[in-house]
């Protein structure tokens, strides 16, 4: 739209766009910002080709008008509506589904969940009883606690044998066969 | 549609009863075929239905319903170019006249000053509508038919205004080309 130098034949090459011709149906179409428009008034009135151009594409668009037109027919808007609640209540029926779906998967997710708690804590009672069995068999072989029960009767005799004072003693009972010193208890 | 989304069935009827004729005209340009563009219309009121609770009010919803009756269009364009069910317009050609319809033409180009009968017109439009690429075809029936700004086409067929600009004007140039004659 810049030149006067317009050609109404740019338009007849098949597929290419004339930025003169885009201007003018955008200018046709009330498309174009004030300035742009203001511009193009100046060149329509300057311009006969391009005015006879514009008379043209508005002739043409006009035409258009001539066209068919249909509208809706009387059972459009109930068929619609009925095809609409039939959908609607498939897909009610669906949500159905799958709400009983979701909640047969709970069930079986909750069942799961109760026998694994269930297996482990069999496995952690299993667990803890077989480090306890290991633990006394330890203590039984335990070289300690060996000797501690090698020496019970000892201990058990521990009350006549604290009257012995020393070693000596028992040194000379040996040798001697010297007699236990007599306590009251003894009489 | 905020009421649509919410589940009221009653808001729906006044959605369907509003919207109804332009949807069904806006098919029929495409399809010229009365029982084709109202089961495009009805489908496409099915799929609002579906997605009422996806709608975010951004937008005009006839914005939003044109864009969804568009994309039923193209689908069912390429799904009927492969199954051959439904014509949705005869683009397999540059020079795809139907032979009545190019007989016409060629008699009215013979005989310029000939005065067309309104019936021999609409179809001299409709064969030349028809000659428009699908994206052409479709701005020119948004723009014409549904006063749509540039903008809003852009907005329904997923375009920016500059390429919606050269879509028309390709449109209509291509247009008068065709029916210049019969000015």
């Amino acid at each position: 739209m810049a030149d006067q130098n317009y050609n109404p034949e740019h338009d007849r090459i098949e597929g290419t766009e004339d930025p003169q011709t885009a201007e003018l149906v955008a200018y046709l179409d009330g498309e174009l910002p004030e300035q742009d428009a203001d511009r193009v008034e100046q060149l329509l009135l300057t311009n006969p080709l391009l005015r006879r151009n514009a008379e043209s594409l508005d002739r043409t668009w006009q035409l258009l008008n001539s066209l068919e037109e249909a509208t809706a027919s009387g059972e459009f808007t109930q068929k619609t509506l009925a095809s609409i609640s039939t959908v609607s209540a498939e897909s009610d029926a669906d949500q159905a589904m799958d709400r009983r779906w979701s909640l047969k998967k709970r069930l079986l997710w909750s069942v799961m969940a109760r026998g694994l708690i269930w297996c482990l804590a069999g496995f952690i009672a299993c667990s803890a009883g077989l480090l306890l069995s290991r633990k006394a068999r330890r203590e039984r072989t335990d070289p300690t606690a060996a000797q501690i029960l090698k020496d019970l009767e000892l201990y058990h005799q521990y009350p006549k044998l604290w009257r012995i004072p020393d070693v000596e003693f028992l040194k000379e009972v040996s040798e001697n066969a010297k007699p236990l010193p007599v306590t009251e208890e003894d009489r | 549609m905020l009421k649509v989304s919410a589940g009221d069935s009653a808001a729906f009827e006044q959605l369907v009863l509003r919207y109804q004729d332009r949807l069904v005209g806006f098919f029929f340009h495409l399809v010229h075929e009365r029982s084709a563009c109202e089961d495009l219309a009805q489908e496409t009121f099915l799929r609002v239905y579906k997605s009422r609770e996806r709608y975010e009010p951004t937008a005009r919803f006839s914005t939003w319903l044109f864009r969804i009756a568009h994309n039923l269009a193209s689908n069912q364009k390429r799904g009927a170019a492969r199954r051959r069910e439904i014509p949705l317009g005869s683009h397999s050609g540059e020079h795809d006249f139907r032979p009545q319809e190019q007989n016409l033409a060629d008699k009215s180009a013979l005989m310029p000053t000939r005065q067309l009968d309104s019936r021999e017109i609409r179809d001299v439009v409709r064969n030349a509508v028809e000659e428009l690429t699908e994206g052409q075809r479709t701005a020119v029936i948004l723009h014409k038919f549904e006063e749509m700004s540039y903008e809003e086409i852009g907005e329904i067929m997923g375009l920016g205004t500059v390429a919606v600009k050269s879509l028309l004007s390709r449109a209509r140039g291509k247009l008068k080309e065709s029916l210049e004659k019969f000015l």
